[in-house]
């Protein structure tokens, strides 16, 4: 399975090279299975639970789940002033990073003023984003992961392959040898046994911890409220135990009111695990009150730009709705084949490969706008609508633009596009490539043949080398349409 | 609020002008439109004419959780009973109107109770079991919603395997569309609302769906019917 000990899976030299990654992930039978079995599992769950519990009204939750969100991205700025003031006035300590390097600083000050030795997070994948754990570590704080999955990553030096189950690529055996090896417990390959030394590991962890770490799935504008849905329950023992807790959270986690936060949550639940809501739905608005027996003295929040100030204009901007319930990694039959390690980055699947490329530049993930069949199924999938096919468009439309697109590849476009401008342009493009190709497979095939016998091209040369990388290239036949048409065609009606 | 300078980080008037400067404007205006209204037609599962009892505990137990009924008067036979039977040893017992005389009586049976109000998370890794009031519960999910409060600690419901909560029919709400309407009779939002739905549970390893994982293990309603 990916991810070698000590070596981290997003650390990856660009421009990034999606096909290496892709190739050794589709050869390993697996991970396919573990992969291809859980996502279409999930995303027929997901479909059936909608249609049992909204019928035709399916599209209708959507749509509104879309608006709330949209409607917040149309009017950040003023929605964000209201949630600081709010949060603010709920005694919760509001910071502004405009980086991941920014929010871990700010993260580091508060952990060095509290005095902050050991610290248990929660799942958040803004914090894989700012890359936070190495720098407590680095900076001596004991740093705990504590949702079951990243736990085990965490302890096989591994990073997550899917954004609501990241460890959807390990099986039952690669966590029994991780647990034997760094806790030392004998080995056992029993999902239930593992659970509970882990529960016990980590219970010794949340009674000493003084630090909690979170993330963030919703912030409500009108009351300051952190939202936070997890399944295990972890989450909130690391906003609870702890006496100082920090949560981490990108600007586009804002609804304006209560009454939208069950809309979202209508839909998160069911289009991530298919379950009506997650076992926990935690509404944090400031720390412990002062007639209150515990929760956490001080409430921090991290609010991180981190490049969506770019995404949020205009033609982007709907990417911002997502609400990471995975569904559109589920429903992706590229994802679903070449796992989430494959994107180079910490989000994966459709979404991944959408936004990756706006926050770390196309032309450092050139691949990844064209890692799609642009079939439709994630935008079938959303449950707040991102019409995530024709944002791939847009995103290769700026790569042509930014001429990150190879010389050779605009070229050919640019004689395709030529040759479409009229008929004889056309007929001239069409028969030099059929003569060529059909010199390519000569001897592979009859040379007589009429317009249905086939000849095959098992090898092309230069730039397009890639089509028959994996299988024969069909060659045209002898004749075209056209002259068929022209020829006999027309009388044999 | 302490002053934001002495911290890291970027300064919230150029953090939210830079946002203002992506949607091509001088700074924040109130929106022009309403934000989308959330109509029944569309967003609503449950109405109030259904029977929110019988859809509360046929929810609850779909997602996991054991509902017994009682009246009234059962409560504290009906608490005693189930811990009882659950080999329940040392309990947590949070205040509540449900919960009057359900601490003598557990004590009166021999269980242990465990002293968390000044102690806090501390004195509750020890607890086998945690009984709890709700402050709401919802019929269309099955959840409870546990506010912090005086006498109402977070950790009541989670640090213990088993979570035990007294539900009255009284307190279920319809759908979770409703939920806008709990926060408005309320005065000020409690610091802390958790929505519960179900043991604590993970399906990380494989798939394989694994109940307790650091939160209740077990999670027994029992619902009083004071209509
Ligand atoms: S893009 Fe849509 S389907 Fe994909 S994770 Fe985001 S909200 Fe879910």
């Amino acid at each position: 399975m990916t991810g070698s000990p000590h070596e981290h899976p997003f650390d990856v030299p660009l421009p990034f090279d999606l096909r290496p990654r892709a190739e050794k992930a589709v050869r390993d039978l697996q991970l396919r299975q573990f992969v291809g079995s859980a996502t279409r599992g999930k995303d027929r769950g997901r479909r059936d639970g909608f249609r049992e519990v909204f019928g035709d009204r399916s599209e209708g939750v959507r749509t509104l789940a879309g608006a709330i969100k949209q409607h917040t991205l149309d009017h950040l700025d003023w929605y964000l002033e209201r949630f600081i003031e709010a949060a603010g006035g709920a005694g919760v300590h509001v910071h502004f990073a405009q980086d991941g390097a920014q929010a871990n600083a700010i993260c580091l000050e508060i952990a060095r003023r509290q005095g902050c030795r050991l610290c248990v997070k929660s799942k958040s994948m803004v914090t894989e984003e700012t890359e936070l754990l190495p720098a407590l570590l680095a900076a001596g704080i004991e740093t705990i992961e504590t949702d079951l999955g990243e736990f085990i990553l965490q302890l096989d030096h591994d990073a997550p392959s899917h954004i609501v189950t990241p460890m959807i690529h390990k099986d039952r055996a690669a966590v029994g040898r991780a647990f034997a090896r760094e806790l030392g417990v004998p080995y056992t390959d029993d999902p239930a046994r593992l659970t509970a030394i882990a529960r016990e590991h980590l219970r010794e962890k949340y009674r000493r911890a003084d630090l909690g770490v979170s993330g963030a799935n919703f912030l409500v504008a009108e009351t300051g409220s952190i939202v936070i849905c997890t399944n295990e329950g972890n989450g909130r023992f690391c906003t609870s135990a702890p006496r100082v807790h920090v949560a981490f959270a990108g600007i586009e986690k804002l609804i304006p009111g209560p009454e939208h936060l069950g809309v979202m949550l209508k839909v998160l639940a069911r289009s991530s695990t298919a379950q009506p809501l997650t076992c926990y739905t935690h509404c944090i608005t400031g720390p412990r009150r002062a007639d209150e027996h515990d929760g956490p003295d001080e409430v921090h929040l991290i609010l991180l730009d981190n490049g969506r100030t770019e995404i949020l204009r205009e033609e982007t901007r709907e990417l911002l709705r997502c609400i990471r319930c995975g569904a559109c990694l589920n429903a992706c039959p590229v994802y679903r084949r070449i796992g989430g390690h494959s994107y180079g980055a910490v989000y994966s699947g459709p979404i991944g490969a959408a936004i990756t490329p706006l926050l770390k530049g196309v032309h450092n993930f050139p691949d990844l706008p064209k890692a799609t069949s642009l079939c439709g199924a994630c935008f079938e999938a959303c449950p707040v609508k991102i019409d995530l096919p024709r944002q791939f468009i847009a995103l290769r439309r700026r790569m042509v633009e930014q001429r990150v697109t190879g010389a050779w590849e605009r070229a050919v476009f640019r004689l395709w596009g030529w040759s479409l401008r009229s008929a004889w342009r056309y007929r001239l493009v069409s028969g030099v490539q059929r003569v060529v190709l059909r010199w390519l497979g000569r001897g592979m095939g009859p040379n007589d043949a009429g317009p249905s016998t086939r000849r095959w091209v098992s090898r092309i040369p230069g730039v397009l080398k890639g089509w028959t990388g994996e299988r024969d290239f069909p060659a045209p036949a002898s004749r075209s349409f056209r002259q068929w048409w022209e020829g006999e065609g027309r009388s044999e009606r | 609020m302490k002053p934001q300078a002495q911290y890291p980080g970027a300064d919230r008037a150029a953090f939210v002008a830079r946002v203002s400067g992506a949607l091509g404007r001088a700074g924040p205006t109130s929106p022009t439109e309403p934000a989308p209204q959330v109509e029944d037609r569309v967003a609503r599962v449950t109405g109030p004419e259904a029977d929110l009892g019988a859809v509360f505990a046929a929810q609850a137990a779909a997602a996991g959780m054991t509902v017994h009924p009682t009246n009234r008067a059962g409560v504290q036979r009906e608490v005693r009973a189930v811990l009882e039977r659950l080999g329940v040893r040392r309990v947590m017992i949070g205040e509540g109107l449900m919960l009057e005389g359900v601490a003598a009586d557990l004590s009166a049976a021999g269980l242990e109770l465990v002293a968390w109000r000044e102690r806090g998370f501390a004195a509750m890794y020890d607890a086998d079991a945690g009984v709890t009031d709700v402050q709401g519960a919802i019929a269309e999910t099955g959840t409870l919603v546990c506010c912090s409060g005086p006498g109402r600690a977070r950790g009541l419901s989670l640090v213990a395997p088993i979570h035990l909560a007294v539900v009255r029919r009284s307190d279920i709400v319809p759908d979770l569309v409703d939920l806008g309407v709990m926060r408005a009779s309320e005065a000020a939002l409690p610091s802390s609302v958790v929505l519960i739905t179900g043991p604590s549970k993970t399906a990380d390893i494989e798939g394989i769906l694994i109940t307790g994982v650091h939160g209740p293990r077990e999670v027994h309603v029992v619902l009083v019917n004071d209509a």
